[in-house]
Formats: C-alpha cells, structure tokens, sequence
C-alpha cells in the first residue's frame, strides 16, 4: 500500500525573458509505501523544492498527478508562519492552524509542544524578540507534534544546537518507528543514510536513481565530484617533479573494501635529482573535509627519470563511499614542488559492515568467569571470538 | 502521537486544472476543514492592528470619525432634507463604508506581505483576504456602537428597523469579500493595482452615497447611480439607522444576488492563480 503516488509528474515554469519555457521536473514518477521513510538527493536545481511544493500541495502539476493517502505535513521553513508582534503562545496557536490543526488539538497539545520547544521562561514574549534558534526550535516543536500521517521534511535538521538536532532525530525516529510515512529532502547525506529505508536521486528534474540510500548517495557523491571544476595545475614543464599517476589496488587486485588491505601507486617523473622529497595523498570526506592521509614520511632522495612510491594500508577503515584524493610532492621544509588537489576519486565498496565513519578494528572475548568479580555470565561458550 | 488507527486518511489528489464546480466543492470542504485558521488569522489581525499602538481599539472609531469631520467641514453646506445633524448622517455612511475600504486594502496587501508563507505551507490562500475582511468586521461593529449611541443621542430612538442592518450588513461582507478576492487575485499578474488602490478607493467611496446625499446626483444619473450596489447597500444602511426604515426587498435581492455571483467568479479566478502566486510571484 502506497501513501504518496507519484504519476509522471511535470512541472513547468515560464521565465520572463526567456523563449524556452523551462521544466523544473520532467516524467517524474515514484511511490511511497505506508511507513517508509524515503530519502530525495540531488544538486541543487535539480528539482527538490519544486517536488516538495507538489506533494505539499503548494503548487500544481503541469502533466501528471500526485495521489496522497492521508494527512500531510510540510516542515518546510518552520517558522514562516509566525507573527513577529505575536507572543510565542500566540504563535503556537497561529502557526498550528496554518499547518491544518484545530484549535482544540493545538490546546491539548501545547504543554507539549512548549516542552518539546525549550523557550518555556519566553513564551509570553514576541517572537521578534526571539533569536533565530528559538524561532526554530518553537517552529520545529509545533510541526512535530502534528497528527499527521505524512511527514514531509526538508533541511530541516541543519537548524539547531547540537542537542536539539539530537531530539530531532529521536523524534523523527519515533515517528517513522510508530508508522509515519517520512518523506526527507536534505543535503545532509548522512542523516538520509541514518533515516530513510530508500532513497531518490533527482538530477536535472527526472529521477535517475532509486534505491537502497547508500547507493543513492555514492551515486550523487559520484556525480558531484564529477561536476566540480578542475582546480587547474598550469604548466607542470617547469617542476622539477611531477606526479604522473595514481592507482589503488584492493586485496588480490580488486576494489578498496572496507577492512581489507589497499596498496596505493603513486607514479612520479623526475627531471633532475632531488634531496629531501616527500610524498603525500590525502582523502577527502565528500564535505570537503580531509578524513586522513598517508605520507612517505621521512625526506627521500630521488635521481632524475620516472620512479614510483608504494604506500601499503594493511587494513583500510575508511567507510564506504567516494573520497576525492589530493597529491602533494614536497620538500621537507615544506615547499611544494607538485600540488595535485581532487585528482583522483577512490571508491570504497562495503567490507566488513560497519556502522559510524570508520572501521575499527578490534577483537572481541567472552570470557564465562571473569577473573575476579563474580559476575554471572550466561554463556557457556569459552572460545574466542572475533566480531565483524 | 496519540491517532486513534480509526481516524479517517483523507485522500488527495494534486493534479492540474479541474472544473469549476470542482473547485467550488473542494473549496468549501478545504475552508471548512481549515476553520481554526481562520479564526485564528482573524484574531492575528486583530492583536496585531491594537497592540502596540496607545488607543488600542479606539480606533476603530475614530478613523471614521475623522472622515466625519473632515467631511463635516467641507460638505456642511448641503442641505440633506433631515432632521438629524449633517455629521450624524456622514457617520452613517463612513461606519459601513470604512469597512469595505478597509477590507480591501488591508486584504491585497495582506496578500503581497504572506508571500513566504504562501510559498512555504499550503492552506486554502482565500483565507488570507478573508481574514482581513473578518476583523474588518469587527472593527465595523465597534464603530457602529457608537453610531446607535450617538443616533439615541441626537434623539433618533432605536426600532426595530435596526434588525434590517443585519442582512444589509451580510450581503456587502459577501460583496467586499468578492472584491477582496478579485484585487488579490488580479495584483498577481498586474503589480500596478496596489498602487493604484488608494486612488480606486477614493473614486470608489464617491460613487455611493457616504459624504454626500444622493439627492444630489443629477437625474439623468440617477438611473445609474442605483445600480451600484454599494450605493444602495450604504444608503439603506443608513436609512435603517437613521430613519427606522426597512430596507426594500427588492433592492436586497437584486445585491444579494450580485454579490453571490461576483463572489462565485472571483472566488474560481482567484483559485485558478492561487499557483500563479508560488510560480509566479
């Protein structure tokens, strides 16, 4: 049973000054299932909002038609509904009725909804005197507390302190647990990867993907890097040395996976002898961030001509997923001779299953009588076990 | 949580363009499913237009009253062919006409301020303008207190043609909701109409008898002049508080009906650019 039919939805938009009328969503079709939580990725302008108006009912379908079974809410920009003159009470009730519940829903669950919010000590206060986090938290704590059997949410949980984000996600984890059916749009891939059964990639208006969320998102993250600029490297004729090549080489030749070993070539060309050289490659988090890197450590000497660097990892713990890779050749003191940023994508196929961002290794007893403490251990198994 | 897994799931369906009476039937059941928010916006309205400033409802009085004076001053010199004070007959005719200049542009403004929200959230849009109608009522109601007072006081005594206010007042609420939904819906498209309604409403109050008797329009005009059911409206208005005259039947059935139909059209116009105003907007 399907919650949300999508039936091969167009969307179109005429621009002013522009001949070409221009199709924000294009054929689109899918399904949501009563209690899935499903996960909508894509770049920007690639059709998000204009999905989210549609199912919200915000805007109409040029072609095709959206089929709902049951009551949805958007949790679009919580708090656009509030009146800035509006006491934070006020506001509950106003914003509660815009968002379709009635005034006696609204009363039964105030108690609640201001728990929930945390601005207790200002709720007689106007909103515009509100810092923008409160405005948040107060919007987000109104829609969650909706009766409803649809959730729509998008962006929603880039809002917020560290520990409201948290309640967020034990709140939307509650609601998809007691059979909600979610629907969540975001940038942030990982908590589509934390919430959501399945997901869809939108590019340029027509799904190209639907699947299991973390193919989705190695495929989206594929298709960004792909996108991004070449950062440019001008002329390499006039270095000294330059980094010809890079391969990644998994366990008996195949891919990199997760707690398997990875050997890493790095193929330089030297045009003259060089003292004190070092080599590093970098990974990337997919936020542009460095997750790690590997080093040649110590100053090598190199003779003129082409020669090669071998980094063994006797056991990969990066996560699953795509990382852009820098180059980096260098002297010890730190001048850079070649300086290769995003020039090479690693793919890391799932290994050892592992939850989090990385693969710790351990290893794992249980032991029937623990020396000491006499602790009563069920287990009658004395053997040694190594958990994956 | 707390749903009961009896509650009925509504289905909906989003799909383009459908027929008016569609429109209309959904319409109804969507207002009526979304009645808290119309209270709920009315009362907004109304807090926020008295909070903050010192007068607080007063008001609500004294806009009129300052047309009353003001147009006390000028028009003094007509001769209205009634007992009652030249001011007290302008009074009558400002309470009922500020509520539709009122409605009106509050509503179309109302309309360009909840652009955001609009864009964020559904909820049948109508409510918007509406909502600006509503608290203009009450505003209208306030005023029109101390209009029975000042009428009692200038020694016209209450009667029972008083009641006859009551369909006189139902029918222009219909008829300035028409209007309302029809400048909002127009201003989508045409961004000139917003500037220009200050002008419109002026020409508008002119065309209806709120500062002058229609005594005076020429005759040849007369014929016209009637026509308009904002004239006939005010003027019967009017007569029922300040002459104990029932208003006439006729009159009311031929503006009743011109205001069902004028809401019928721009209640569908408006629902067909309700898109136009995410879309477009």
């Amino acid at each position: 049973m399907s919650d949300i039919v999508v039936d091969r939805i167009s969307k179109r938009y005429r621009i002013p000054r522009l001949r070409e009328p221009f199709w924000a969503l294009r054929g689109v079709s899918f399904e949501v299932g009563r209690g899935e939580a499903l996960g909508v990725v894509g770049a920007n302008g690639s059709g998000k909002t204009t999905l989210i108006r549609l199912l919200c009912g915000i805007t109409t379908p040029t072609e095709g038609e959206v089929r709902l079974d049951g009551r949805l809410s958007g949790l679009v920009d919580v708090g656009a509904g509030f009146h800035p003159d509006l006491t934070g009470r006020e506001n509950i009730f106003l914003n509660g009725a815009i968002l379709g519940m009635s005034y006696r829903e609204i009363e039964r669950k105030i108690g609640s909804i201001v728990e929930f919010s945390g601005i207790g000590p200002f709720l007689h206060l106007p909103v515009k005197k509100y810092s923008s986090g409160m405005y948040v938290r107060l919007g987000f704590a109104i829609s969650v507390h909706l009766d409803t059997d649809i959730l729509l949410l998008d962006e929603v949980l880039a809002v917020g302190d560290i520990e409201f984000q948290a309640r967020c996600f034990d709140r939307i984890g509650q609601l998809r647990d007691s059979g909600k059916t979610i629907v969540l749009v975001s940038h942030d891939l990982a908590a589509i990867e934390r919430l959501c059964d399945r997901a869809l990639l939108l590019a340029h208006g027509e799904v190209t993907r639907n699947g299991d969320p973390r193919a989705i998102i190695e495929a989206y993250q594929e298709e960004s890097y792909r996108a991004l600029p070449d950062p440019g490297r001008g002329s390499t004729a006039q270095r000294p040395i330059v980094a010809a090549r890079l391969t990644f080489e998994g366990h008996d030749g195949g891919p990199a996976r997760t707690g398997d070993p990875l050997t890493c070539r790095l193929a330089y060309e030297a045009s003259r002898a060089l003292g004190d050289v070092v080599f590093t490659v970098s990974f990337n988090w997919p936020s542009g961030y460095l997750c790690t890197e590997i080093s040649s450590g110590a100053g090598a000497n190199l003779e003129a001509g082409p020669g090669e660097v071998e980094f063994t990892i006797p056991l990969l713990v990066m996560q699953r997923g795509f990382y852009s890779v820098d180059v980096a050749i260098s002297r010890g003191g730190g001048e850079r001779l070649d300086w290769r940023p995003r020039c090479s994508l690693l793919r890391v196929d799932p290994g050892r299953i592992i939850a989090g961002d990385f693969y710790q290794d351990h290893r794992c007893q249980i032991r029937p009588h623990p020396t000491g403490a006499g602790a009563k251990v069920q287990h009658s198994d004395s053997s040694v076990t190594r958990c994956n | 949580m707390t749903l009961p897994l009896t509650a009925p799931r509504p289905r909906t369906v989003i799909r383009p363009l459908r027929s008016p009476l569609d429109v209309l039937v959904e319409g109804a059941r969507a207002l009526l499913r979304y009645r808290s928010l119309v209270r709920a916006m009315t009362l907004t309205r109304l807090k926020v237009r008295y909070r903050q400033s010192l007068l607080g409802w007063l008001w609500a009085v004294l806009q009129p009253l300052a047309l009353v004076v003001l147009y006390g001053a000028i028009f003094s010199h007509l001769a209205t062919s009634r007992p009652t004070p030249y001011a007290l007959f302008v009074f009558a005719g400002v309470v009922p006409w500020a509520f539709c200049a009122t409605s009106i542009s509050t509503a179309t403004s109302g309309m360009l301020a909840h652009q955001h929200l609009i864009k964020q959230v559904y909820f049948p849009r109508e409510i918007i303008p509406l909502s600006f109608v509503a608290a203009s009522l009450f505003d209208l109601l306030f005023a029109m207190g101390v209009l029975l007072a000042a009428a009692s006081y200038a020694g016209s005594t209450p009667s029972w043609a008083l009641l006859g206010t009551l369909p006189i007042l139902a029918i222009l609420v219909l008829l300035v909701a028409a209007i309302c939904l029809l400048i909002s819906a127009l201003q989508i498209g045409i961004r000139d109409i917003s500037v220009a309604l200050p002008l419109v409403l002026q020409v508008l109050m002119f065309t209806a008898p709120v500062v002058y008797p229609a005594t005076i329009v020429p005759a040849w005009l007369q014929e016209f002049y009637w026509l308009n059911p904002l004239a006939l409206l005010i003027e019967a208005f009017r007569s029922a508080v300040l002459d104990a005259a029932t208003p006439r039947v006729g009159d009311l059935v031929y503006c009743a009906g011109l205001a069902l139909v004028a809401l019928t059209v721009s209640y569908l116009l408006f629902k067909r650019t309700e898109t136009a105003f995410v879309d477009e907007a």
